[in-house]
Order: C-alpha cells, then sequence, then structure tokens
C-alpha cells in the first residue's frame, strides 16, 4: 500500500469516527433508498435505522419525504414514537441525501405552554377589564358567566347566598344567547365541593366530582349532561362572594390542570369584582338611607298657608350640601292660632361635609321648636351648640314665623347674617324685610332684629341664599344674578302661586348660569292664597271670595 | 423708610393675593378679585402662614380690591380670624372707602364684631400705631 493510499485512508477513518461521534443525529440515504449511513446519535433517536435497509422499511415516517431523483428534497417534521422530530436534507453530487434529524419535542412544548400561558394571560387581562366595568352586582355575575363560557367551558353558573335558604343563580351557555337569572332555594350539598365553596374552602380536583350525579338544577337542559365538571370559589373581601361553576358536554373533554388553575385564578378576580359591587350597593343604601334625612322636606299647604321649595345643590352630581330648609308647625299663639315656623338657612361649605352639619343644624332647631315665638332666644341657643363645638363653622339663616289672621297671613321675620327676606306684593312692588342679624356660630352672643309684616291675599315672602344671587351666568358667564334682578323676577310672578314663584326663580336662575359652576341655591316662598271665587245663587249678583 | 419689595403674586383664577409689609410690624395681605370656596381656603392658608413668621406684628386683610364678597368671602375672614385668635396676632379688616360690595355684607352679617374693620390701609395702619 502506497503511502498516499494509506494516508487517505487514515483521513476516511478519522471522518468515519467523526461522523459517527458527531452529536447531531444524521443518517444518509442513497438514490434508490437505501440507508447507507447512521451516526450514533440517529441510532439512540431512531433505533429501528439500520445501513442497507430500505428507508420505507426502517423509517416510513421519513420516506414519504424523501426526494424522488430529479427533485429537490425539503425540510420535514413528524413525531416518532412520541417524539418531534425535524428532518433537514443536504443532498450529495452522487445522488444520495444526508438528512439531519433535531429532536424538537422540548422546544415545542415550551412554545405551546407559553401560547398558552400568553392566551391564559390575555384572557385573563381581559376579564379584569370587563369585571371593572360596572359595580352592580347581578351585572358582575352575568359578566363573570359569560367570560367564563366565551373561555373556560360550555356552561358556568354563578351562585351567591340571597338569603339565609335562597341563592341568586346566573347560567350562561356558550353559544345561547345572553345569561339568565333566578333566584331560588337549592341544596349546595348536591355537589361535591359546592357548599365549601360557598364558604371560600379551596375547591375540589375536577376528577373528583361525578359528572352523572350533579342535581338538574346545575346541569343547563342546552348541554344535555355534563361530561366533566369544575367548582370554585368566588372568594371576597373579607367573606366569600360566591361560587363558579364550570361544566363542559361529555364530547369536549376534562379540565386539564392548567385549565383549573386559569379557573381558580379567574375566579379570584370574579370574587373581588362581585365583593366590591356588594359593598357598593351596601354603601349606596345606607348612603340613601342617611341621605333621605338630609334632603329637603317635600312642602304643601299648612293651615290655609302656601309653603313651597326649591333646592339645587352645588355640585351637579350631589343631591345635599350646605343650603336647607324646613317647615316646621309650632304651639300655636296665645290667641289659638295655628304658627308655623319656616326656616331657611345656608352652612359655610359645600358638598357633604356641609350637608353633615346642615343635618345637625336642622335637628337642633327642630328641637329648639317650643322657643319659636322668640327669634332671637333660639338663635342664641343654635349659636351655643355651635360655638361651643367648633370654632370655624357657622351658619346664616332666616327664620318666618307665619299666622294666618283671616284671609292674611302673619309674618315675623329675623335674619341672622343672612340676605333679608323679599316681600312680593299683589301690585308687584317688591320690599326688602327690614331685618338683620349677626351669624350664627361665630360670636358669643346673636343680635338679631325681628321685622313684622303682613301679606294679604296674593302676596309672596321669598326666603333666599345668596347662592342665587351671587350665580355667575349672563351673556359673558361673568356676572352676579345679584338682588336687583331677583327683584325684578320676584315682581313680575306677584299674585302667583308660591310652587310657581319658586319654579320661576328656579328656571331664570337655572337659565343664567347656563353651565358655570354655581354654589348651592334654594328659595322658600310663603305665600297668602288668593280666595277662592263663589259664585252667587242662581248665578247672579257678584258673588264672594273665601278665605 | 422704604417698605421692602413686594412678594410675588398667588392664587388661583378669580382670585390675586399679594402680601407686603408697608411698615415694621405690619403684615399686609391684599386680596383682589372675588373670592369663592376654593380661595377662601387659599386666603386661610396664606394668612396662617403670615401671621406665624418671626416679627408678625400686627396683621391686616385687605379686601379693598374685592369685587364680590359673598359667603365663601364671610368663610375667609372667620377662619382667618379664628387662627389670629389661636396665634395671639391682632388682625384687622381693609373694606376699602366705598366699596359696598364688602361693607355691606361686613355690616349685615356682623363680621364688624368678628374683626376691626378700616375703610382704607392708611387708617388700619395708623390706628394700629397709635
Amino acid at each position: 500500500m502506497t503511502e498516499i493510499q494509506q494516508a487517505t485512508d487514515e483521513r476516511t477513518s478519522a471522518a468515519d469516527a467523526r461522523w459517527a461521534g458527531a452529536p447531531c443525529a444524521a443518517l444518509t440515504v442513497g438514490p434508490d433508498g437505501t440507508v447507507l449511513e447512521i451516526n450514533d446519535a440517529a441510532l439512540l433517536l431512531v433505533p429501528a435505522l439500520r445501513t442497507g435497509a430500505g428507508l420505507s422499511r426502517v423509517a416510513p415516517w421519513l420516506s414519504g419525504a424523501h426526494p424522488v431523483p430529479g427533485t429537490e428534497p425539503v425540510t420535514f417534521s413528524d413525531v416518532v414514537d412520541g417524539r418531534a422530530l425535524e428532518a433537514t436534507p443536504s443532498r450529495h453530487d452522487d445522488g444520495s441525501v444526508t438528512w439531519w434529524l433535531i429532536d424538537v419535542t422540548d422546544v415545542r412544548s415550551v412554545r405551546d405552554e407559553l401560547r398558552i400561558e400568553q392566551s391564559r394571560a390575555v384572557f385573563l387581562s381581559d376579564a379584569s377589564a370587563a369585571l371593572l366595568g360596572s359595580l352592580n352586582l347581578q351585572r358582575c355575575m352575568e359578566v363573570i358567566a359569560g367570560l367564563a363560557v366565551d373561555a373556560l367551558a360550555d356552561a358556568a353558573v354563578v351562585l351567591t347566598p340571597a338569603t339565609r335558604r335562597q341563592f341568586r343563580v346566573v347560567t350562561a351557555v356558550s353559544g345561547h344567547g345572553a345569561p339568565r337569572s333566578a333566584t331560588s332555594r337549592l341544596d349546595p350539598d348536591e355537589v361535591p365541593g359546592l357548599a365549601e365553596a360557598l364558604q371560600g374552602f379551596p375547591p375540589v380536583p375536577s376528577r373528583w366530582i361525578d359528572p352523572a350525579a350533579a342535581p338538574s338544577w346545575l346541569v343547563p337542559p342546552e348541554i344535555g349532561e355534563a361530561g366533566s365538571i369544575v367548582v370554585t370559589p368566588l372568594p371576597g373581601h373579607g367573606i366569600p362572594a360566591g361560587a363558579l361553576v364550570l361544566l363542559r358536554r361529555p364530547g369536549s373533554g376534562p379540565f386539564s390542570e392548567g385549565e383549573e388553575s386559569t379557573a381558580r385564578e379567574f375566579a379570584a378576580r370574579s370574587g373581588l369584582a362581585m365583593s366590591a359591587a356588594r359593598m357598593f350597593a351596601r354603601q349606596a343604601s345606607i348612603t340613601e338611607t342617611l341621605m333621605r334625612d338630609l334632603l329637603p322636606p317635600k312642602l304643601q299647604e299648612i293651615a290655609g298657608i302656601e309653603f313651597a321649595g326649591g333646592y339645587r345643590p352645588a355640585e351637579d352630581g350631589d343631591r345635599v350640601g350646605g343650603d336647607f330648609y324646613d317647615v316646621h308647625p309650632c304651639a300655636p299663639t296665645p290667641d289659638g292660632a295655628a304658627q308655623t315656623l319656616a326656616v331657611l338657612g345656608d352652612v359655610c361649605g359645600k358638598g357633604l361635609e356641609a350637608a353633615v352639619l346642615t343635618g345637625r343644624i336642622r335637628s337642633t332647631l327642630h328641637a329648639l321648636l317650643p322657643m319659636a315665638d322668640d327669634h332671637v332666644r333660639l338663635l342664641g341657643l343654635l349659636n351655643d351648640s355651635l360655638v361651643s363645638e367648633d370654632h370655624t363653622r357657622f351658619v346664616t339663616l332666616v327664620l318666618a314665623s307665619v299666622t294666618r289672621d283671616g284671609s292674611d297671613v302673619r309674618l315675623r321675620l329675623t335674619a341672622a347674617g343672612h340676605p333679608p327676606p323679599l316681600i312680593v306684593r299683589a301690585d308687584g312692588r317688591v320690599e326688602e324685610a327690614d331685618t338683620r342679624g349677626t351669624l350664627v356660630g361665630v360670636l358669643p352672643v346673636v343680635e338679631a332684629t325681628t321685622y313684622e309684616t303682613r301679606l294679604a291675599p296674593g302676596e309672596t315672602c321669598l326666603l333666599y341664599t345668596d347662592g342665587i344671587t351671587e350665580a355667575l351666568g349672563g351673556p359673558m358667564g361673568r356676572d352676579q344674578f345679584g338682588e336687583q334682578r331677583l327683584q325684578r323676577v320676584a315682581g313680575e310672578c306677584a299674585g302667583l302661586p308660591a310652587e310657581a314663584v319658586v319654579e320661576r326663580i328656579q328656571m331664570v336662575t337655572t337659565e343664567w348660569v347656563g353651565r358655570n359652576a354655581h354654589d348651592d341655591m334654594a328659595l322658600l316662598a310663603v305665600s297668602a292664597p288668593r280666595g277662592r271665587h263663589l259664585s252667587a245663587v242662581g248665578g247672579h249678583g257678584r258673588g264672594r271670595y273665601t278665605a | 423708610m422704604s417698605s421692602p419689595d413686594p412678594a410675588p403674586e398667588w392664587g388661583a383664577s378669580k382670585v390675586r393675593l399679594r402680601d407686603h409689609v408697608p411698615r415694621p410690624g405690619f403684615t399686609v395681605l391684599e386680596v383682589i378679585g372675588e373670592i369663592d370656596q376654593a380661595e377662601a381656603e387659599v386666603i386661610r392658608l396664606r394668612m396662617v402662614e403670615l401671621m406665624q413668621q418671626p416679627g408678625r406684628g400686627r396683621a391686616v386683610l385687605d379686601l379693598s380690591g374685592v369685587g364680590f364678597f359673598g359667603s365663601h368671602g364671610l368663610t375667609a375672614v372667620v377662619r382667618s380670624s379664628r387662627a389670629a385668635d389661636e396665634l395671639g396676632v391682632p388682625l384687622s379688616g381693609v373694606t376699602g372707602p366705598a366699596n359696598r360690595a364688602v361693607q355691606r355684607p361686613v355690616r349685615m352679617t356682623g363680621l364688624d364684631q368678628v374683626i376691626r374693620w378700616y375703610p382704607d390701609l392708611d387708617s388700619a395702619l395708623a390706628d394700629g400705631l397709635s
């Protein structure tokens, strides 16, 4: 053997050794489809491979991709014995092809898991956004059921306790329209894990629940029977919000561990949303109850005298504020005439804080009604109660003691730091009541003067807060409504009933303010009603007016 | 003696506040514009700040530049007066010589019994020295 021949053989055997030990699996197949070479890595990956054997016999999955002469080989992948393999070809000059095999099972698995995780994250993110959209418990439950059937199950049932034995139940079925609701008596013990879920205990695995044993009230008729069931608690703030039951048809396959985990995360978010909705409803109910006492009262005719009030809080969303009015029947006068105390006031500040103080002042005034005869004394006692408890809170107000005197109305008016009332006479003249007094709640002693007057039939006394005269508006939005404008509008209301006077002034000031911000505005009108005309008997004569 | 440069004006849209020391021992807060609820609180806070400064002497709330003085103006004065009492600082007010927008509500509500009022700044300063 020549030296050259020997060197060539050595190089070839060295190359063969490198080929055999290469970490990447490879096999070479001749033009006729016979396996020519296999390296160790290929044998490890596909133990059935044999040199000299036909590719179609030892690797049929690859023979379909192996090119016939004259065609180009292409990269190809398939699952072999549970492993995902990718085969990439290299063509040689002699017509043979080397296939490089790569096991991509783990890569694919990670990629699939990542895709599942991404879609799960998107679902939970979308669910959170949707759940934030409503603070109404019923709507919230419908959203939960709807989201669940969109992404997790064929049907979903959301349960929450309504009363001790009754449950509010919302059911949604995929492809069957909007969720439906019912409140019914049912026994949670009929479903394994449901009673526990409603108490906030961790969920039982889906495989522990026998779908065949599910009660009829749980399985919607649209899905026939349940193939698998997941029961998961809806945890709330402190106390459980309810439970979520997911159902799949028999053909849909069981819930995977990952799906159960997603269901638990979704349930956690859903429970918090339901809990927030329930807390909001409770707060709204409490607020409504408290608000009822703070709202101005509905006024009506008392002892033949017309009373009408109007109130517009500073913030459009508020229903209460710092302005208030009240009308209280009092003890009769010494001559036995029915007496009424009307009060209109303005507490410093705006919104709920002012409304709370307003409530306290109204309660105090109510307790002081036995002193209604003596306005200055009543104001002094109210002043004492305010001065002693808070040094920066004060109120301006007007007291009006109203008594019927035949067809007239007798008035005693006392203003304490407040704009004096207006008297609208029958002929359209407007007088300002001559009463002045100090703020209540600031000085140790309240000083005030009381003004007495009478209203003839059809005449009105108008009490108002400075929110009306100070309201900015007009053509440029910068002018105050002002006292003169108020007096002019009031004068135009001469002879109108109290309610019409209030409506007219409210309409004009609302137009004036437009969309501008404004302070609380309150009005109280007291009118001596016009006599009602009685025609003479038989239709003759002038007839007469009755008081 | 020349007075120090006035401090920069500050405040919100409807009202401008300017504090200055016209003579030693007097701090003046000048209010120009219309006082609404938000500004009432700004005025009180600024008054408290001025009254807490060392060597503060007397404080004057000058409302001669106020064109509209409603219930929120009352609030500003009452709260400033309370703060002055707590800090032991004499506080007086200026209505402006012919400023009915301030004079009338001050008289009507009894604010003239809460703090001492003067028609102009000079008379407030002169009375403070006597």
